[in-house]
């Protein structure tokens, strides 16, 4: 039987982050060093339902977030992510210590996995229709990704599109749903039953929260999903939730400029890109009422 | 008198131009110089009929695509200077 993040008691599980806990989300093995105790509560809260490894298995990353030596150490203490040793960001105050890890497992991610071509997009899927939602910051991406995945769509990813090359499918990266500013309180309201974690203020995104992904998304992280949509969503205040045609030449050039490895894989960059675009329609969307905006969804996968 | 022919234009050497087309607008990318560029449906013929053909010249090229030679010659030095063409 597979061991669960949540089935270890906190002692045991800040006992296995001192030393090394690795630590499976989609086609990636993690080995999370801490001894912070906002990266335990962070992982207890947010990551209950992933698989642990035993220390043996292989891993892609080891990445340990932990205090900065000198006097940061007492005085306003700091915190800083470790990569293989090497320190990719400036430190962060100790109590964005579960933030950091979560933007440093995305940075190893990003800057690694050139194995797939990775968009930077979210990723929800229904009646095995899978839909892409690139955003801009503050198009209301991430507000949108954590009410479908609250409302039973299957999150396959909040931040990186994953396709891979070999068949073209979307591969499952399912992680905490990261919420900024105003879009933590309209999900508190939206589900009671949303389980977020505690709230990093004053980071250069503002405050963060993270959703916990729902149990049966993270049950199917194994399973890869055929894209049927894409969608570009724009949260307006007072907007009639509107879906049009969204420009397939627009489509490709927007997931390509904002990939994180398209120049990098060249022409197969290009014709993952381009197979993409052909098997999926393409719309824009404009909303300001979630429930609407989830009614327009299901719409769009019926 | 010589009266100079028409300049003859072709795919530039290496470019190894790869496109999809979708409602009228095309997408390129150049292979060597590893850009993708977004171009109009008429930009995007001239291409095509470069790629499909080798050598023509502006007027050639304006009668397959039905377009004004005007039109053609505006193209063709847009996309010379992204070394789609020489």
């Amino acid at each position: 039987m597979t061991l669960k993040l949540g089935d270890l008691p906190r002692e045991e599980l800040c006992r296995r982050l001192a030393r090394g806990l690795t630590l499976t989300t989609g086609p990636f093995r993690f080995r999370l060093q801490s001894r912070q105790a906002g990266v335990a509560e962070g992982l207890a809260t947010l990551y209950a339902d992933f698989p642990v490894l035993e220390d043996t298995d292989f891993r892609d990353f080891h990445v340990r977030v932990d205090r900065v030596r000198g006097p940061r150490r007492w005085f306003r203490p700091q915190v800083n992510f470790w990569f293989d040793g090497y320190a990719p960001f400036t430190p962060l105050p100790a109590d964005h210590a579960f933030a950091l890890l979560e933007w440093g497992m995305n940075w190893c991610i990003a800057s690694h996995a050139h194995h797939y071509l990775l968009l930077h997009a979210a990723v929800v899927e229904r009646r095995e229709r899978t839909v892409i939602l690139p955003g801009d910051p503050g198009a209301g991406k991430s507000t949108l990704t954590a009410a479908l995945a609250l409302s039973g769509w299957r999150l396959l990813s909040d931040e990186l599109t994953i396709v891979d090359r070999d068949d073209g499918l979307i591969v499952p990266l399912v992680r905490p749903v990261s919420l900024k500013n105003r879009s933590i309180d309209i999900i508190r309201a939206f589900d009671a039953r949303a389980v977020l974690g505690v709230a990093a203020h004053d980071t250069h995104k503002g405050t963060v929260s993270h959703l916990r992904p729902p149990a049966a998304s993270v049950a199917r992280m194994a399973e890869k999903g055929r894209a049927a949509h894409i969608v570009f969503p724009r949260w307006k205040a007072g907007a009639s939730t509107r879906l049009s045609h969204h420009s397939k030449a627009d489509a490709f050039m927007h997931a390509a400029n904002h990939a994180f490895n398209y120049s990098l894989l060249g022409r197969l960059g290009f014709e993952l890109n381009a197979a993409l675009i052909d098997a999926c329609d393409c719309w824009d969307f404009e909303y300001s009422q979630l429930d609407e905006a989830l009614g327009a969804f299901e719409e769009l996968v019926a | 008198m010589d009266i100079p022919a028409p300049r003859r234009w072709r795919i530039a050497d290496h470019a190894d131009l790869a496109w999809r087309q979708w409602d009228g607008e095309y997408v390129f990318h150049h292979a060597l110089a590893n850009d993708t560029h977004r171009l109009s449906d008429a930009a995007g013929r001239v291409l095509l009929q470069l790629a499909r053909c080798g050598e023509k010249d502006a007027e050639s090229l304006a009668l397959a695509c039905e377009l004004p030679v005007s039109d053609v010659e505006v193209i063709l030095s847009e996309i010379a200077k992204l070394d789609f063409v020489a």
